[in-house]
């Protein structure tokens, strides 16, 4: 439907249920057209939630308590010096008439509003201070991590595994969106998006993230467990778990779990991508391998970990010795 | 309970906390009397507040006793907010039906007004109060009927809102109208209060990226009131940080006549709220011909049905594109326009009226006041007694307490 819509579209339910996923396939083939142009890049997204964090209270936004400090610093004096002025004169002489005779009061009032309001803040101020100092006394006592700590898995390349993967989730797309956390490269991204499958991507901030955005991938900056606690419940097809996997501590990769139960359409399925142990350590050496504060988990463990939420593991592809594809699918509810 | 009179129908009365001009639930609440009315039973009107144009057409709640008479008498309330009223009926005999607007989740405004988070908390523990003392509860869409039933309720039902689609038609005020037409550009409008759950920054991202792309004329039109200043303050900082100041709109509260100029002069009704009970102004802007472009949160998709395009997500670029399909190919206009209208059918007077009329006297057959098989299970009955009996219990500990500390 591109030259004239009003021939094309039915009057039925029916009829205006398949013109409006028409406009909807239109709109996502937009969408991946401008962003492959460059014309939608997402570093202006960026900008745009970073100017709209600016103007928020503290609370909304992550760390801006200075800012709040000092607008709550600026709210913090009243003023009796009402305005008084008008266009016309007489009402003008009538507004300063009436505030000269209310002056004495309001003055009253206000001295002694400003005095709390200035107390309060000062009150504020310290604790702003003692609050500094125990943060600078922590950071003092918990020591910078060695240069073995910080060794990290690069994660797993999902190229031994696309074909398959394509497949599976192709299978189950009908569900709803397919999400890669993290997307790195955008390798699998683009094999999905290939096979005209409706998939995005999010990534903490890599150099290859910000390189396949620029090639039109829809991918995002977005941390991976608040992207997840975000995302609608049951209305993503299918979850490729990549990259973060690897590192994540034993609290995080709970939290992520129970995030993917939560988020996965039933029928639909959870991909986890990861590095085998050994191949790691033998990369990293072992003085990095038992230094570093997350490490890979084995093919095993993640099975465990996803079936005891309920997650039923249907296969572990295993294309390259250094990782492996576990996939879980997400049961769903029995018919009758 | 009393025994039904045959061919008597018993009376039921409204409670509402707050009746304004231009207030959804409020033109709601007038409707449903009316509709009541017409089905033959006697029905007036109680609150708290109202407008002074209602003088006359209401009571105040302090005077509902007076129009009761036990085994005869069941009260409808539209719940939207916490109340006085609610409290009162925990503790009144009359059968209590509930008609469920939604409660906006306290978590929108904390950060930017606190001082009504103690209001929505308020009305979500009465929601869950009132739960053993509702013979039903009747939400407004399927999205609010899910409150209703986590907080317990044991007979739930969707009735969609009482709208009168005529009322929407209203005369443009001309000057208004010609300021909106004499200005280039793609014309985005939303009507809603500037709040927290309504995103207006969303809306003005998307304007930032739909000029960036598309149109660098176009504007956006935000009706209704700013009743939270931290938050209107926000979004005016954003406005003018993207330079928008000529482009966005604020215009507060207006009158029927610059409401209906917005309408007819705007391309798009386009909203990005992240929670909505119902959103009535989306029937607005398909009685005006608008089309609709609306983020799927909440009960939206519901609302929207087929009359407008719902998206999966809201990012400025995804809002841009699709108003942009909506508003370049030839004849979507009009075709999405024909969709809204056809979605308005379902919102039409009579058949909704009927609706409402029938889930009222689920409640009333519940609550044993008319002839027919209560909706209550065995199990149900069972629990709900089970709690009488635990209310009772509580309350005669503290009537003896009290006793003692008289003594």
């Amino acid at each position: 439907m591109t030259t004239d819509d009003t021939a094309a579209a039915g009057t039925g339910e029916a009829d205006s249920r398949a013109y409006l996923a028409q406009v909807q396939r239109e709109i996502d083939d937009e969408v991946r057209r401008r962003r492959a142009a460059g014309d939608f890049p997402p570093s202006f997204e960026r900008k745009l939630d970073e100017l709209f964090a600016r103007f928020t209270p503290t609370g909304t936004s992550d760390d801006h308590f200075t800012d709040a400090l000092k607008l709550a610093d600026r709210s913090a004096y009243f003023d009796t010096k009402v305005p008084i002025g008008s266009r016309k004169t007489a009402k003008g002489a009538v507004r300063f008439a009436l505030w000269q005779a209310e002056a004495w009061f309001m003055n009253y009032v206000v001295t002694q509003l400003n005095h709390f309001s200035s107390s309060t803040m000062r009150v504020v101020h310290l604790l702003d201070e003692r609050v500094g100092d125990l943060e600078r006394e922590l950071s003092e006592l918990t020591p910078a991590p060695l240069p073995e700590e910080e060794v990290l898995s690069p994660g797993a390349d999902p190229a031994p595994y696309l074909e398959e993967l394509v497949e599976r989730l192709g299978a189950v797309a009908d569900r709803g969106r397919i999400l890669q956390a993290e997307c790195g490269a955008g390798t699998l991204l683009a094999a999905l998006g290939g096979a005209g499958h409706d998939a995005y991507g999010i990534d903490p901030g890599s150099s290859a993230a910000d390189a396949a955005a620029a090639t039109g991938l829809e991918v995002r900056r977005d941390d991976v467990l608040g992207h997840l606690g975000s995302v609608g419940p049951e209305s993503l097809a299918g979850l490729v778990l990549a990259g973060c996997v690897d590192r994540m501590s034993t609290a995080e990769r709970r939290r992520l779990v129970a995030l993917a139960e939560l988020t996965v359409a039933p029928g639909g399925l959870v991909v986890v991508l990861g590095t085998e142990p050994a191949a790691w350590e033998e990369t990293v050496g072992p003085v990095a391998a038992d230094l570093a504060p997350g490490r890979p988990l084995h093919p095993d463990t993640w099975a465990h970990l996803l079936t005891r939420i309920g997650l039923e593991v249907v296969a572990t592809l295993a294309g390259d010795p250094a990782s492996f594809a576990l996939v879980a699918s997400k049961r769903a509810p029995a018919t009758t | 309970m009393a025994v039904p009179t045959p061919g008597r129908l018993p009376v039921v009365h409204q409670l509402l906390p707050s009746l304004r001009l231009g207030d959804a639930a409020g033109a709601h609440t007038l409707q449903v009397q009316i509709a009541l009315r017409e089905a033959g039973f006697e029905s007036e009107l109680f609150v708290e507040h109202h407008d002074e144009v209602f003088a006359g057409r209401v009571h105040h709640y302090s005077e509902l006793g007076a129009h009761c008479s036990l085994g005869r008498t069941a009260l409808l309330y539209q719940l939207a907010i916490g109340s006085k009223i609610a409290d009162m009926l925990l503790d009144r005999p009359e059968p209590v039906i509930v008609n469920y607007h939604n409660l906006t989740p306290a978590a929108f405004f904390w950060p930017w007004d606190p001082g009504l988070v103690e209001g929505i908390v308020w009305g979500h523990l009465q929601l869950h109060q009132l739960w053993g003392r509702a013979t039903h509860a009747v939400a407004v869409s399927s999205f609010n009927r899910i409150d209703l039933d986590r907080a317990g309720y044991l007979s739930t039902a969707v009735a969609p809102p009482l709208v009168d689609l005529a009322g929407f038609e209203g005369t443009a005020d001309p000057e208004a109208l010609a300021r909106y037409r004499s200005r280039p550009g793609a014309q985005w409008l939303f009507v809603g209060r500037l709040a927290p759950n309504k995103a207006a920054q969303d809306l003005v991202k998307a304007l930032a990226a739909y000029r960036r792309v598309y149109d660098p004329e176009a504007r956006l039109v935000l009706v209704g009131g700013q009743g939270h200043p931290v938050y209107t303050d926000a979004v005016r900082n954003l406005i003018e940080a993207l330079d928008l100041v000529d482009a966005v709109e604020l215009t507060g509260g207006v009158s029927h006549g610059e409401l209906a100029a917005a309408y007819e002069s705007s391309d798009a009704f386009v909203c990005l709220s992240d929670h909505e009970g119902f959103c009535f102004p989306l029937l607005e802007a398909m009685a005006h011909d608008l089309p609709v472009v609306a983020y799927g949160s909440s009960a939206i998709p519901e609302t929207v049905g087929t009359g407008g395009v719902v998206l999966a997500e809201k990012s400025p670029f995804t809002v841009a594109a699709a108003v942009h399909q909506v508003l370049s190919v030839p004849g979507r206009r009009e075709v999405l326009a024909a969709a809204g209208r056809a979605r308005l059918a379902d919102f039409e007077l009579t058949r909704t009226r009927a609706r409402m009329v029938e889930e009222v006297r689920r409640g009333l057959v519940n609550a044993e006041l008319i002839p027919g098989v209560p909706s209550w299970t065995q199990a149900a009955r069972e629990a709900k007694a089970e709690a009488e009996a635990a209310e009772a219990a509580a309350r005669s500990a503290r009537a003896e307490a009290l006793a003692l500390e008289d003594r």
